[in-house]
């Protein structure tokens, strides 16, 4: 009876020293994670606020238009909520990638001017963003120019001429911006167009400040900033400060599209294509309800991983699903640039043949660094070198330094005879990513542009 | 959210959520680095539920196939704002520029009116019919229609005679063979909006909750449904079955202990789901769940550990005494007491079943030798039993380590419990949560028990071996060494999950 009580007594204790410890986790998670995430990043890059809980944005946007929606029950024919509720459904669009809610805010924002069609600049603007998201730059110029001009046009000028390559354009806009409000975002545009330009410190400084000016209400800018960000580092090839930003970001925003895809992109550099495929999957996971602007660089990406994993059969599978989406969407979402370098992965000639004139028409559209780029490798894959120099030295001409881009211009001046000429390109290759080699090539293309946009 | 709905929605999407499925076990596959397929195959049957809930639709579909709707719900009249792919409605187009005018609307309102009343039904809870009314939507102004040719926006109003209720929505207008179509329709009624996507595979809407009786089988289905996944959940790897295997199997357990085992461990899990589920919720702003998860492992390993080295150590020095007392004796020297039940077998002689089997009791304590245990045990305790019921010494089955080995098997929650229980919780279904949770457990309760009992019993098999091998004379060690293993290897990978491992090696190198 006594060794049972002197047992019961030591497993009590035993129990108490457990739960003690399960109810220590969470405390010494809180500081664990703490210390640890100092060694890891940067303070400068760290995001210093309270998380959102999961969830919680999307939460907020419906709980906002269902607001919206009583008021425009209450009052059917008022434009301005509708105007209001476009905003909404826009930012919906934007937070979960979702391409039906930009379809949404477009039929919302021209339903809205209907109803009134004059000092209605909200709905113009929202129109204005749609387009953008549709690489329409054209319609979002014209547009935006119908509006008085203000912070958020000025974002839209930004985006649309730096998309289009009309970097003067693009730089005077985001400075007009920053003059404006020197905020998160508007610094991180500059930063944008800075890094178009080629001035690497001047893009850095801004992206220090747009971080240093973030507010704690703005976390879809705060993701979007160190995404962009790492992408800078991930071109640079500091891989491990790439890396750590698109955790951070993912820390803030768990499911984060561009974070995530990145972060793939990330990984098929260093060949893990395991976890690079663990990416890709879990954002098919969380894109569940309805098709996103991200769908078509995650089959790429899947068909990519399956390609360098020994698995073409798999390649071809998803390398086609991309095919059959890009070719849909090129009415919606203007990618001809997209199916052009897809065609160009695949390479029959007459994917080379497509995809030339793919990239002839958009050349007309738009002439920024990564189109030239897109164009010039169709022409060297058709033999034409001649022209793809020219192309490729008209990229160039932006001042943006890319390895990417000077890989091909080097490869092409050797294609054309011009060794010394090549062997000064690969040079600057190596010096603006040291780390640029086969895996480096391998990886390139896979990541979300620097717009967000795709 | 409509249970019933849920139901038809679970069935519709079978097919294509077990190809979205796929993808969750690639992402885990490659979250956790499973390498051999034999256990993948394991892990599958466990995510395949957790896909078949969790998925919708997948997300191939694109611009041209998308439409949006916004539903306004009035008292006799529903109004439906439709922007839609112009080619399904080609009939009106009759310039064939992917837009229908004003116009085109006026010339071809009956046509549209039977296009669409074909495809999109309305029906009160009578199951009577709107009458329907086509109209051009109001345009802007056109340099500011930018709608990229592809779409274009009507009007169609349903009308009924007297107060509506229980309206139905029947989506049907999907591009022909295109799968992947969507609607992403605004419902707005009197106190209430909310969002619907119709897909081929989701084509019905239900305004309002249907019959208590049809409630009422929802709520069975549902808790049904987290029995049977519990169950199903019980059979992936962890909570403690290869423990709770090894340890029976390799002890003088009854039936008794393997369902005090499977309680245990079934208690312990439901706890840790709840607690973890409300550390989920104060802690979300500074933590993320699955942070714990790792901590939660490595704790539940130390215990497993711990737990495996007792055993060991008891059961060596039981071998040691054993292999002693073999040399100084032999078994037909009835120097002990050895009681078989249920077997007859050499050595011994079987009429010495004297003793009181009443007293296997926790209240008591004897100074004679005890009968549970069978012939591959037989021979473990020597000299000295001791009569802890039902078999305390360090190489029996004690209560105590049962009871340790219960908690550490259910301490770490399984993430699909608590998805369950936040589910709810997000949806303000706290208590029905809880409900699901706890029909959860008895899955799980189910399967380990049982699998408990399989083992006890399954034990006699062995009965028939002979005693004098060597191998089953250590094999309650190596069952213990087996549970430190594992013990071992929870611990390191958990301490992987959380990191320390790379930062130790940062630090080194």
């Amino acid at each position: 009876m006594v060794v049972v009580q002197s047992k019961i007594q030591n497993l009590k204790s035993k129990i108490g020293i457990a739960l003690i410890l399960l109810a220590a986790i969470p405390v010494s998670l809180y500081f664990f994670s703490g210390s640890f995430g100092e060694q890891k990043l940067d303070a400068t890059y760290r995001y210093r606020f309270q998380r959102p809980s999961r969830g919680n944005i999307t939460t907020d946007l419906q709980r906002e238009i269902a607001f919206y929606q009583e008021r425009i029950e209450v009052a059917p024919n008022d434009g301005l909520n509708r105007a209001f509720l476009a905003k909404v459904y826009l930012r919906m669009a934007r937070a979960t990638g979702e391409a039906s809610w930009y379809l949404l805010a477009e039929q919302t924002a021209q339903q809205s001017l209907a109803k009134l069609s004059f000092h209605n600049d909200g709905a113009i603007m929202v129109l204005a963003r749609v387009a953008v998201a549709r690489h329409d730059f054209a319609s979002a110029i014209r547009l935006v120019k119908q509006v008085q001009q203000n912070e958020e046009t000025l974002s839209v000028l930004v985006t649309a001429n730096l998309a289009t390559g009309k970097i003067s354009e693009a730089l005077s806009a985001a400075n007009a911006l920053v003059d404006k409000t020197p905020s998160l975002n508007s610094l991180t545009l500059r930063a944008l167009v800075l890094v178009a330009s080629g001035k690497d410190a001047e893009a850095i400084r801004d992206f220090q400040q747009a971080l240093a000016a973030e507010e704690p209400e703005e976390t879809g800018s705060s993701v979007w900033t160190r995404t962009l960000l790492g992408r800078y580092y991930f071109k640079r090839g500091q891989l491990k400060l790439a890396r750590q930003l698109y955790e951070e970001a993912l820390r803030v925003l768990p499911q984060y599209p561009p974070a995530l895809l990145n972060l793939a992109e990330l990984e098929v550099r260093q060949g893990d294509y395991r976890a690079a495929e663990g990416h890709y999957s879990q954002f098919f996971l969380t894109s569940q309800r309805s098709p996103t602007v991200y769908d078509h660089v995650v089959m790429r990406g899947m068909a990519r991983v399956k390609d360098l994993s020994g698995d073409p059969d798999g390649a071809a599978l998803w390398r086609d699903k991309a095919e059959a989406r890009l070719r849909q969407d090129l009415t919606g979402f203007g990618h001809r640039r997209e199916l052009a370098r897809l065609l160009l992965e695949r390479g029959s000639s007459g994917d080379v043949e497509e995809a030339l004139s793919l990239m002839q028409m958009e050349i007309r559209d738009r002439r920024d660094a990564e189109t030239l780029d897109s164009l010039a490798w169709a022409l060297s894959r058709q033999g034409d070198w001649q022209k793809a120099r020219q192309m490729v030295q008209s990229a160039l001409r932006s001042g943006l330094r890319d390895a990417g881009l000077f890989h091909r211009a080097g490869t092409i001046e050797q294609a054309l005879g011009n060794q010394s000429g090549a062997n000064a390109f690969f040079r600057l290759a190596q010096e603006t990513d040291p780390t640029f080699d086969e895996n480096a090539q391998r990886a390139l293309g896979l990541g979300v542009g620097l717009l967000g946009l795709n | 959210m409509n249970v019933d709905d849920s139901v038809l929605r679970f069935l519709f999407n079978l097919k294509l959520k077990l190809e979205r499925s796929k993808l969750l076990v690639n992402f885990f596959k490659s979250k956790f680095k499973i390498q051999k397929p034999k256990l993948f195959v394991i892990i599958f049957s466990f995510l395949l539920p957790i896909a078949l809930i969790a998925f919708a639709s997948p997300s191939l579909a694109h611009w041209a196939d998308l439409a949006v709707a916004e539903i306004v719900v009035g008292k006799t009249e529903t109004q439906i704002t439709l922007t839609f792919p112009t080619g399904l409605a080609g009939l009106a187009d009759d310039n064939r520029d992917n837009q229908l005018s004003p116009d085109e609307v006026r010339r071809h309102q009956e046509d549209l009116r039977s296009f669409f009343s074909d495809r999109i039904r309305l029906t009160d809870a009578e199951d009577r019919n709107g009458i329907l009314t086509v109209k051009e939507s109001l345009t802007p102004p056109p340099n500011l229609n930018i709608t990229a040719g592809t779409h274009s926006t009507l009007v169609l109003v349903y009308t009924w005679p007297k107060l509506v209720r229980g309206l139905k929505i029947n989506y049907n207008l999907f591009l022909p063979g295109v799968p992947t179509a969507r609607c992403l329709a605004t419902v707005m009624q009197p106190g209430k909006s909310q969002n619907v996507i119709f897909s081929p595979e989701n084509r019905e809407f239900s305004l309002i909750q249907g019959s208590i009786w049809q409630s009422a089988m929802g709520v069975a289905i549902a808790i049904g449904g987290a029995f049977v996944w519990g169950a199903m959940h019980a059979m992936s790897p962890g909570h403690g079955k290869t423990i709770v295997g090894a340890y029976l199997a390799g002890s003088r357990a009854t039936a008794q202990h393997a369902l005090f085992l499977g309680l245990t461990t079934t208690i312990a899990h439901t706890t840790g789901v709840f607690a973890l589920g409300l550390v989920a919720l104060f802690a979300s702003h500074y933590i993320l769940p699955e942070q714990i998860y790792p901590w939660l492992s490595f704790l539940s390993g130390l215990m497993v550990v711990a737990i495996g080295l007792n055993l060991f150590l008891s059961r060596m020095a039981s071998v040691r005494l054993l292999g002693k007392s073999h040399e100084g004796h032999s078994h037909a020297d009835d120097d002990h007491s050895h009681h078989h039940h249920d077997h007859s077998h050499h050595h011994h002689d079987h009429s010495h079943h004297h003793h009181d089997h009443s007293h296997h009791h926790d209240d008591h304590d004897h100074g004679h030798s005890h009968h549970h245990h069978d012939r591959a045990t037989q021979t473990q305790n020597p000299v000295g039993h001791s009569h802890l019921p039902p078999g305390a010494d360090g190489d029996t089955v004690t209560w105590r380590s049962l009871l340790l080995l219960g908690i550490s098997g259910g301490l770490v929650p399984c993430p699909s419990a608590l998805v369950l229980l936040l589910s709810a919780i997000a949806i303000g279904q706290v208590s029905f949560g809880l409900v699901l949770v706890l029909a959860f457990s008895l899955g799980l309760a189910g399967v380990l028990t049982g699998l408990g009992l399989l083992l006890v019993f399954a034990k006699r098999f062995f009965v028939v071996l002979p005693t004098h091998l060597r191998l089953l004379k250590v094999l309650p060690a190596i069952s213990a060494i087996f549970i430190t293993a594992i013990g071992l290897g929870i611990t390191t990978q958990a301490l992987m999950q959380i990191g320390l491992v790379e930062a130790i090696l940062d630090f080194r190198f």
